[in-house]
């Protein structure tokens, strides 16, 4: 199966910090593939580099056939990739649906603001905001605001979503829906999604896939359960020594 | 997408009737104290398309109405031409000057731009004093308008009145289309706005060309008018100061607030010199802008407009007291 998402050594430092060690992994059409790791492992700096925020110093990242690596940040949400970030960033002085208005008419080179906004309306229903429409940004919850976030992605048509951590800060009960909304991400709008997240329950119930990330290096790569047991993953994440002599 | 219909139909029909005004032989002092707020409020207009929509605060647009008119001037000197050729040649070098000035400078965020717009004043100003072919120190005499005094008081407060209307159509295009969706997003969150695909560069190039034109033209029909230019004069901080206090003072997310801003600072500053004195005028300004700020960030202009204008601009209702 051709990758959609193809990351080949990528390399990242900030000054004397490697950020990201020759990171290669693939993310196939339709998966959900997890990214986890302990704090300062890479996962954001990763997303940046995909979606342009940072230039790596080496490696190449493709979206199906198309180069990402020097698009700039407005070029690569264009060409299909979506992204959301860790601390929800919604645009506050406008309304809920111009939010995710905006994300239509630039991401897809929607011109009509009206058809925009129909768009946008069908959005806000999927990620279940279409009540809160026409309230400022700045007045949603931090889960509205997590669904905003999506639903901008989503405005944007992407074939890959990049979800930072959106489910971080909530509770079981949103947590519970937010699991189905990506679900529903995948089963009915077809998307490739990839996740930072510490959630593990989250993770172990929507990912096919996890990569793990530990001080910028790639340690492991496999299933919810194989990542569970791996010693090398357990010893960054808990500290446990295995007896196989670390 | 028609948005409350009213507003603009009074502001359209009020400037329409200020167009006959003439017609009623008013004092050459009226003429010439509108001629100046209609100047004024067309920059202001103009330069809320980047500052006040986009969020990125010049005090340098005095250099593009500078650069109008001495273009404008030169060009009458020169070549003779007609100013109704000279006048949109001169907002065509202006706009241009905010081309390669805004290139390199756009591409720095909030306060470091709104510095770099201070230092093009003072470096314009450098040049023109310095370039014998402005007149530098001198200033340029230009060739009088070939009226009686009052015709051409009507003739330019006319001039200016339509660059007024032409300022306002632009902006209250603006606002409502995909440009201005995409500079008040930038304003928002500038990286946020990237990962949507908003090219914000482009964007913000755009409407500071768009603003430098207005400003541009505004400066050469004044160059014209006054028919003597100086560097003192035509890159002096004070008119870009202005225009940044009447967008801020009347709001600076509507194409209307400059507008409303200017005519407010314009009576309030022509009352205040006439009875107070200048330096007055100008403390009583800050002061206000900083109320204005601090209580009314969204301007005036929010006193009246609704909240949530989307639905009811879409029912069609209009702005309804509350």
């Amino acid at each position: 199966m051709k990758p959609l998402l193809d990351i080949q050594g990528v390399s990242k430092a900030f000054g004397g910090l490697q950020a990201l060690r020759d990171v290669t992994f693939q993310v196939g059409p339709g998966e959900i593939v997890g990214l986890i790791g302990p704090n300062g492992s890479g996962k954001t700096t990763l997303f940046n580099v995909i979606s342009g925020f940072l230039r790596p110093e080496q490696g190449a990242i493709r979206l199906g056939e198309l180069e990402l690596t020097r698009l700039a940040p407005h070029d690569v949400a264009r060409a299909g990739v979506g992204r959301t970030f860790q601390i929800v960033r919604p645009f506050q002085g406008l309304t809920v649906l111009d939010n995710v208005a905006a994300a239509v008419l630039f991401g897809t080179g929607q011109g009509d603001v009206a058809a925009a906004r129909r768009r946008a309306e069908e959005l806000l229903a999927f990620v279940g905001l279409a009540q809160h429409r026409h309230s400022p940004a700045g007045q949603l919850t931090l889960s509205q605001k997590k669904r905003l976030e999506v639903a901008k992605a989503l405005g944007t048509e992407p074939r890959l979503l990049l979800l930072d951590e959106v489910f971080a800060g909530l509770n079981p009960r949103e947590i519970d829906d937010a699991i189905a909304l990506i679900f529903r991400l995948r089963d009915e709008l077809s998307l490739t999604v990839l996740m930072v997240e510490h959630v593990m329950k989250a993770v172990m119930q929507t990912c096919q896939r996890i990569v793990v990330l530990s001080y910028g290096q790639k340690i492991a790569e496999g299933t919810p359960q194989a990542i569970a047991t791996d010693p090398q993953v357990l010893q960054v994440y808990l500290g446990v020594e295995t007896g196989a002599g670390h | 997408m028609v948005n409350r219909p009213r507003d603009w139909v009074y502001v359209f029909g009020i400037l329409l009737a200020l167009g006959l005004l003439p017609l009623a032989q008013p004092s050459e002092y009226v003429l010439s104290f509108l001629y100046f707020l209609f100047s004024y409020a067309a920059m202001a207009v103009a330069w809320n398309v980047l500052g006040g929509f986009g969020g990125y605060l010049s005090f340098g647009h005095v250099t593009f109405f500078g650069t109008g008119a001495y273009v404008t001037g030169l060009m009458l000197v020169h070549w003779g031409w007609s100013p109704l050729i000279t006048a949109p040649l001169g907002g065509l070098a202006a706009a241009l000057l905010a081309l390669v000035i805004g290139y390199p400078t756009l591409r720095l965020r909030g306060p470091y731009f709104t510095v770099v717009t201070v230092v093009t004043v003072l470096i314009a100003k450098i040049v023109v004093l310095n370039v014998p072919l402005t007149g530098a120190a001198m200033g340029l005499w230009m060739p009088f308008p070939p009226w009686d005094p009052f015709t051409s008081r009507v003739i330019f407060y006319e001039a200016v009145l339509v660059l007024l209307l032409a300022a306002l159509l632009m902006a209250r295009w603006v606002q409502h289309a995909k440009f201005g969706f995409g500079l008040r997003v930038l304003r928002e969150d500038e990286d946020a706005a990237a990962a949507i695909g908003v090219p914000a560069f482009r964007l913000k190039l755009g409407a500071l060309l768009l603003s430098a034109f207005v400003c541009g033209m505004v400066g050469a029909v004044h160059g014209y008018d006054r028919s003597y230019l100086h560097p003192d004069f035509m890159f002096d901080l004070h008119p870009s100061i202005m225009m940044v206090l009447m967008a801020l003072f009347g709001g600076r997310d509507h194409w209307l607030g400059p507008l409303v801003g200017a005519v407010a600072v314009m009576i309030t500053d022509e009352l205040l010199t006439v009875y107070v004195g200048t330096e007055a005028a100008r403390m009583l300004f800050g002061l206000l802008l900083i109320i204005v700020v601090l209580f009314l960030p969204e301007g005036v202009i929010s006193l009246r407009l609704p909240k949530k204008p989307p639905r009811a601009a879409a029912a069609g209702e209009g702005v309804s007291s509350p």
